[in-house]
């Protein structure tokens, strides 16, 4: 029986089996073989594996649109309309992604708009930073001022002499604080009444032999101002001037004057 | 973006290739589903074009012949028997009829002798003296033995490439790579 199977392999009629070249009788009685016998189903199975395998190695990529013509000639056919899964798939990924694109380009605008915020807040937190900096060095160098006077004022070599005004200048009241020890001196005008545009008030110390110029006294808001402390000024005095004079030599200008002490040695 | 529309889609059907068996191919033939004509011309066109031309060397032939293969294959479905053959060997004798027929009216219109030399396709035998076939089994066995694996598990081992790469326990990724490779060595061989 063996030797029977063997020669039914050998004869290629399993091969042309496979291949469909045998005629329908053929095949009929092929079938029945291929049920009866194992070794034959086995022979049959690997000649259709390799079949297929030798299918794949010589495929050919079909061009495009047959698919679609495919599907034109069945639509025809059955009146019905449907479509290849890769167009269905498509037109489903098509949505899909159109959605998705529109979520990222929406998020992307978003994102690009909190991003502008985010960066002109920054800007403006970075401007105030800057600007509290500078504010809290400008305090600090108030406070150093203030501090400064106060350690002048508390000081106990300070002298206070308060200039009044006499009938030409009757609200002038102006404080000058000298210390002899350290050669400072410090001035707050407390009121100064007003003159005309051409005038100003100027401050003077008062020497023996000459009188030097402390400056222009102007309204102070209460704050006390540095004055150049004068070496043996025997007076302090002011006087109303008219701008741009080239000489401030008037004595008959003087509104408010007194006397310093002499530094005791 | 259209190109990389094409990518997913193409990448979305191959994942359900390797998932997909004769079985449910089978099934959603007979059941009429026409997803099936898309899942078989994905998987098979090429193969079964590939005998066609060969058939009928002319390609525009060839290209009505598959056609025309495919179609036959989505209308006489119900006449495949399962028990009888594995569905590429019945799509396989339905392309090769179809493309003698194509090829004998070919010749008949344009009043052309008719000579059909390629009908005989590929040459199969079950014993070791037909040449083709021992050049097929000489050159899978040259093949590096994990494309060699792969091959006979999807071809021989009638496995899909999910149950290949459970079965293997290689990744589905890398089952379809070595098949792709292991293709491209043999079609080397056979089309240098």
């Amino acid at each position: 029986m063996k030797s029977r199977i063997q020669n039914f392999l050998k004869s290629g009629l399993l091969e042309k089996h496979v291949k469909g070249e045998t005629t329908k009788q053929e095949s009929i009685q092929l079938d029945g073989f291929i049920n009866q016998y194992s070794e034959i189903k086995n022979k049959y199975l690997e000649l259709e594996a390799q079949l297929e395998l030798e299918a794949q190695i010589h495929a050919v990529t079909p061009p495009d649109g047959i698919l679609e013509s495919i599907f034109d000639v069945v639509n025809e056919k059955s009146g019905s309309t449907i479509k290849p899964i890769s167009n269905a798939i498509h037109s489903w990924l098509a949505i899909a992604a159109s959605v998705i694109a529109l979520i990222f380009a929406g998020t992307a605008i978003m994102l690009y708009n909190h991003n502008e915020n985010l960066t002109r807040e920054n800007n403006t937190i970075v401007e105030e930073v800057f600007d509290l900096r500078k504010d809290i060095d400008e305090n600090n160098n108030k406070l150093d001022n203030i501090l400064n006077a106060f350690n002048k004022l508390n000081n106990p070599e300070t002298e206070k002499y308060i200039l009044r005004g006499n009938s030409r200048a009757k609200d002038l009241k102006t404080v000058a604080y000298i210390n002899a020890s350290d050669k400072s001196s410090l001035i707050d005008v407390v009121s100064l009444p007003e003159l005309s545009d051409e005038q100003t008030y100027q401050m003077w110390a008062n020497l023996q032999d000459k009188k030097i110029n402390l400056g222009t006294l102007g309204p102070s808001n209460g704050k006390l101002q540095p004055m150049p402390y004068i070496e043996d000024a025997l007076s302090l005095s002011i006087t109303i001037e008219t701008k741009n004079a080239n000489n401030f030599e008037a004595s008959e200008n003087s509104v408010a004057e007194i006397p310093i002490k002499l530094k005791e040695n | 973006m259209v190109w990389l529309l094409n990518s997913f889609k193409k990448l979305l059907i191959l994942q359900f290739l390797a998932y997909i068996s004769e079985q449910h191919i089978v099934n959603l033939l007979k059941n009429g589903d026409s997803d099936a004509i898309s899942i078989i011309y994905e998987n098979y066109a090429s193969a079964l074009f590939g005998i066609i031309l060969k058939i009928t060397i002319n390609e525009s032939l060839a290209e009505d012949a598959l056609q025309e293969s495919i179609i036959k294959i989505w209308k006489y479905a119900h006449k495949y028997d399962s028990k009888k053959a594995k569905l590429f060997t019945w799509m396989y004798r339905i392309a090769r009829n179809t493309a003698i027929d194509k090829l004998r009216s070919y010749n008949l219109k344009h009043n052309k002798e008719v000579q059909i030399t390629n009908s005989n396709v590929f040459k199969l035998s079950t014993n070791n003296f037909n040449e083709d076939t021992i050049d097929l089994k000489k050159h899978l066995s040259n093949l590096d033995l994990k494309y060699q694996t792969v091959i006979n598990a999807l071809y021989f081992g009638g496995m899909t490439q999910q149950e290949a790469s459970d079965e293997l326990n290689i990744p589905l990724g890398t089952i379809k790579s070595r098949l792709k490779i292991g293709l491209r060595e043999l079609k080397k061989v056979y089309n240098p």
